[in-house]
């Protein structure tokens, strides 16, 4: 047994010294703690670490195997997300206590705050006093023992697992139900109190899923959601496809749920054009082998940067909107372009992994697949706070999608229409995701950047938070970016364009002098490289691509991805569907894809007169619409749009013929 | 985007309260690195009010055109003011360069008093009040307090609150606590947002209020102290604002003699709580009640849609 000092020795290093002693095998004591934030946190060996104290937020959170005995209270989201091990808290616990545990045992011997065992996946939760608020709120698994009495919302849109009730529950929550416990069920639960040392002899009351929430009630019935328009420019309001999809809605009785992003026009990328003619250059690779395309992203706190061969990352794309087989082709094409692949929501499977040299683990509200040594095989962090296809609101998985593998990955119930929480259960402000990111670096040790995913709302406000809060790089994500699934209104009218978005982030960076130390990352429509041109000049540090990656590698934008029986094996957990998807072929399509954007930013950027893209900027860039000058504040020359339009192939043959 | 921090020491016991709410909010510091607000209840004189005033913000000291000269005649301004109302001031102190903390003897109608001041270009009255002094000003905890001389500041209770700004830097008055204008000694913190801020200030703007920002923080401020002034007792009045407000919020407001808490029915806001038989310390996280009880403490968190008031 060794002793840490909080009185005088930072978090940082504290858990650097526990993880040292750890690999030793030496259990560590901590005396004045003093209510820290973050104690314990990213071990993954099986000691006990005893806290002479009270713990601050997230003690032993994003740990596997380790014991911890904090004598006192704990504060906010105790053992956040720990696999096996265990926790014991000899007072109280703040709110989201055993939050997303996936096989934990998490003990508070007095009362716990609100919303305990928020979208826990496995494990037990006891609580050998009185529970707050909404204990269980949507868990997928697990088990929840409260001794004492428990508060409203009981097991509110809980989708599995149980709650026994010792005491009396103010009220239930939304789709859950009281039925009798089994024999065997109760014998474990008294066995468990045993082992913890804690006295209670009374009868349980037991909280189920009701199931009546778990599945959309009426399927949507086939039919090609093909984006309408009713603008200022089209007369016919009332046509077919508008009546169809009021049709349609008469018969479910709900909102539609699509696949891929905004369809309606807004103002892009190609409403801004280039201040000089490029159209001249015929730069051939030999010419173009000294322009720099290398871009580094995350590095403002010294972790080890991604490094990336050209401004571009792929998109962040859950396994499980995506089958296995194209996360394995995006993640080679990734390794072979010299660019990072991005886990997505869902988790990081072991051939993603293994295929990409650069890979960003993405963490989301429902911390569906993500845990802690995961985490430490990643090359960054990203915490996904909203997309750009539904800012505000949680990802869809329907039911077709959530087979037995990807369940156990997700540790879910298989075959629910899974909806993800809308919000992180420990993120309800700028000032928790400070001790969030906080949490996320002393779990990797401070060696890895971490990163924000945004869409485009509020970002004005939101750019500053993610600087303030001291973000590595943020990911913004336009209304133009794909989806795997949501209502077709969200995807029409929630976001804000691409173009705005970039706008308004480097207008709120400057407005607090933010310098550039923060790598801003673009993405939402981007489509070659013309537009990681136009992104770069105006003012992002990278850009990264999703639609256009799939549609390289397959994709016939049917937008029906969310139906999970994908003609090409893209958007799809069937084996028959995943059959048709070639790995190889595909992974070489994107690859070549991704090449062809490398020359193409290349070769602008030397016919715009520079050697590097980074040096390309506003000066380099009209509005060919006065929109698109409102948004960007580019000079408004429509005389361009004239100039650098394409010729028609009438005009292409009088040229050649005159 | 915040943290906030209350203490109040019961039955009439006074403490360091300056130097306790302090260390409170720096413990609070990673929560709102750019300004700290402070809210601290003296004991007072009878019959004097104390007067805090600022005739210009730090960021225009630095930058503002011939600022040194304008700060100047904007306080002598203020001093003419005072003096055409009738008001005895008996003390003068500079707090800053721009900021002034007057003890003042006036028998007329103060609300008057205070309108008439705050017509004066750059000035913006902080505080007044018989106990309340209230202090707000860019940079953390111990900057502002050693700005400011909050050390040794002896008082029986005090809020706090350390801001991270996403609107302008420059925009302090956007920052907490509030004051209740006009009402003497009700001051407020607050962490989370209203969603029917709007609709709520046009009621109370209808009923003869006067909002300096649009920060919801201040319409906690007024909504207490209008019930208040309509006869409810603080609990009453903060149980009301539970069903009345809309969103997720954690606030809390003190009066000259009392502390209250009040939490939202979402719950979604931290607060922590610990409470003996003499003092009482809340803050958004327990390391900041730490921070100042360096022996074993109870804590817990309040439950959702509850009030507390303690008296002084």
């Amino acid at each position: 047994m060794v002793t840490i000092d909080l009185s005088h020795t930072s978090i940082t290093d504290a858990n650097q010294q526990i993880r040292d002693w750890a690999r030793d095998g030496q259990d560590v004591e901590i005396i004045n703690p003093d209510a820290r934030h973050n104690i314990g946190v990213g071990l993954v060996d099986p000691i006990t670490v005893r806290i002479k104290g009270s713990a601050g937020y997230f003690c032993g959170g994003l740990s596997d195997s380790a014991h911890y005995e904090i004598e006192h209270n704990a504060g906010w989201a105790v053992g956040d997300n720990i696999y096996k091990g265990s926790v014991v808290v000899g007072g109280n616990a703040g709110a989201i206590a055993g939050v997303a545990i996936r096989g934990a045992e998490i003990v508070v011997r007095g009362n716990m705050g609100s919303r305990a065992g928020q979208v826990m996946k496995a494990g037990t939760l006891c609580c050998g006093g009185n529970a707050a608020f909404m204990a269980g709120y949507m868990m997928y698994g697990g088990r929840i023992i409260i001794l004492g009495d428990a508060a409203e919302k009981v097991g509110q849109d809980m989708s599995a697992g149980e709650i026994f009730v010792g005491g009396n529950i103010k009220s239930l929550g939304n789709d859950t139900m009281i039925v009798d416990m089994e024999a065997h069920e109760r014998d474990e639960i008294m066995a468990f109190l045993e082992r913890y040392k804690l006295n209670y002899r009374g009868d349980f009351t037991k909280v189920v899923n009701a199931g009546k929430k778990l599945r959309y009630a009426n399927a949507e019935p086939r039919s090609r959601p093909q984006p309408f328009f009713v603008s200022s420019k089209s007369s016919n309001y009332w046509n077919p496809k508008v009546q169809e999809d009021i049709w349609i809605k008469g018969e479910v009785g709900r909102y539609r749920i699509r696949g891929y992003g905004a369809s309606k026009p807004v103002p892009h990328l190609n409403d801004i054009a280039f201040a000089k003619d490029v159209s001249g250059v015929a730069a051939r690779p030999e010419e173009l082998k000294d322009i720099n395309l290398k871009t580094t992203v995350g590095g403002r706190f010294g972790a080890k940067p991604l490094s990336l061969s050209m401004p571009v990352m792929i998109a962040p794309m859950s396994f499980g909107a995506l089958s296995r087989s194209v996360k394995i082709a995006l993640a080679r094409a990734s390794r072979l372009s010299g660019i990072s692949e991005n886990t997505g929501e869902g988790g990081m499977l072991d051939e993603q992994r293994a295929e990409a040299d650069q890979l960003i683990f993405q963490c989301l509200s429902g911390r569906l697949g993500w845990n802690v040594k995961d985490m430490q095989r990643a090359d960054a962090i990203e915490i996904y706070i909203s997309q750009g296809a539904k800012p505000g609101l949680g990802g869809q998985l329907m039911a077709k999608k959530v087979t037995p593998e990807l369940a156990a990955i997700r540790g879910i119930p298989v075959g629910i229409d899974l909806r993800s929480p809308s919000r992180h259960p420990d993120v309800l402000g700028a000032d928790d995701l400070v001790i969030k990111l906080q949490e996320f670096r002393e779990a990797t040790f401070h060696k890895v950047p971490i990163g924000i995913k945004m869409g485009a709302g509020r970002v004005n406000d939101d750019i500053k938070i993610a600087y303030k809060d001291g973000f590595d790089f943020v990911e913004l994500d336009g209304l133009q970016g794909s989806t795997g699934a949501a209502s077709t209104e969200v995807l029409e009218n929630v976001g804000i364009p691409t173009l705005s978005g970039v706008q308004e982030a480097i207008d709120g960076l400057a407005e607090i002098d933010a310098g550039d130390d923060m790598d801003l990352v673009m993405m939402g429509g981007i489509k070659d490289g013309v537009d990681v041109v136009k992104m770069l000049a105006l003012g992002a540090d990278c850009t990264s691509v999703g639609t256009s990656a799939i549609i390289a590698g397959g994709c016939i934008a049917c937008m029906q991805c969310h139906v999970g029986t994908c003609p090409v094996g893209i958007a799809t957990q069937d084996p028959e569907h995943e059959a048709r998807y070639d790995i190889d072929r595909q992974s070489m399509n994107m690859h070549r894809y991704f090449e062809s954007l490398r020359w193409q930013i290349a070769a602008i950027t030397k016919a715009l007169g520079y050697d590097d893209v980074h040096k390309v900027n506003r000066g380099d860039l009209v509005a060919l619409t006065p929109e698109a000058a409102d948004i960007t504040g580019l000079p408004f020359r429509p005389e361009h749009r004239e100039t650098r339009r394409p010729l028609t192939g009438l005009e292409l043959l009088d040229r050649q013929a005159g | 985007m915040c943290g906030i921090a209350g203490l109040i020491w019961k039955g009439g016991v006074t403490s360091d309260i300056g130097s306790e709410m302090t260390q409170m909010l720096q413990a609070l510091k990673h929560r709102g690195p750019d300004s700290t607000g402070f809210a601290l209840y003296g004991k007072g004189e009878e019959g004097v009010y104390v007067l805090r005033f600022k005739v210009a913000e730090q960021e225009d000291m630095k930058t503002g055109f011939d600022i040194h000269k304008q700060v100047i005649e904007r306080k002598a301004m203020v001093d003419t003011r005072l003096e055409e109302m009738g008001a005895d001031v008996t003390a003068r102190e500079d707090a800053t360069e721009y900021a002034f903390r007057y003890h003042f003897k006036f028998g007329g109608d103060l609300k008057r008093l205070i309108d008439f001041i705050e017509d004066i270009e750059g000035v913006e009255i902080l505080s007044v009040g018989k106990g309340l002094e209230l202090i707000k000003d860019l940079g953390d905890a111990a900057i502002v307090a050693e700005q400011y001389g909050l050390k040794g500041f002896v008082g029986t209770h005090a809020i706090g609150h350390t801001r991270m700004a996403t609107e302008s830097d420059v925009d302090i008055r956007s920052a907490h606590p509030y004051w209740a204008y006009p009402f003497n000694d009700v001051s407020v913190v607050h962490n989370g947002q209203l969603t029917n801020y709007w609709t709520k200030r046009r009621d109370l703007e209808r009923r003869g209020h006067r909002f300096m920002s649009n920060c919801d923080s201040e319409l906690i401020a007024v909504y207490v102290a209008d019930r208040i002034d309509q006869g409810d007792e603080l609990e009453s009045a903060m149980s009301r604002s539970i069903d009345e407000l809309d969103g997720v919020f954690t606030y809390l407001v003190a009066t000259s003699d009392q502390l209250g808490m009040a939490k939202d029915v979402m719950a979604a806001k931290p607060m922590v709580l610990y409470e003996s038989d003499e003092f009482v310390g809340l803050a958004s996280e327990e390391v900041a009640i730490r921070s100042i009880f360096p022996r074993e403490i109870d804590t817990w968190d309040p439950y959702q849609g509850e009030v507390k008031v303690w008296a002084a």
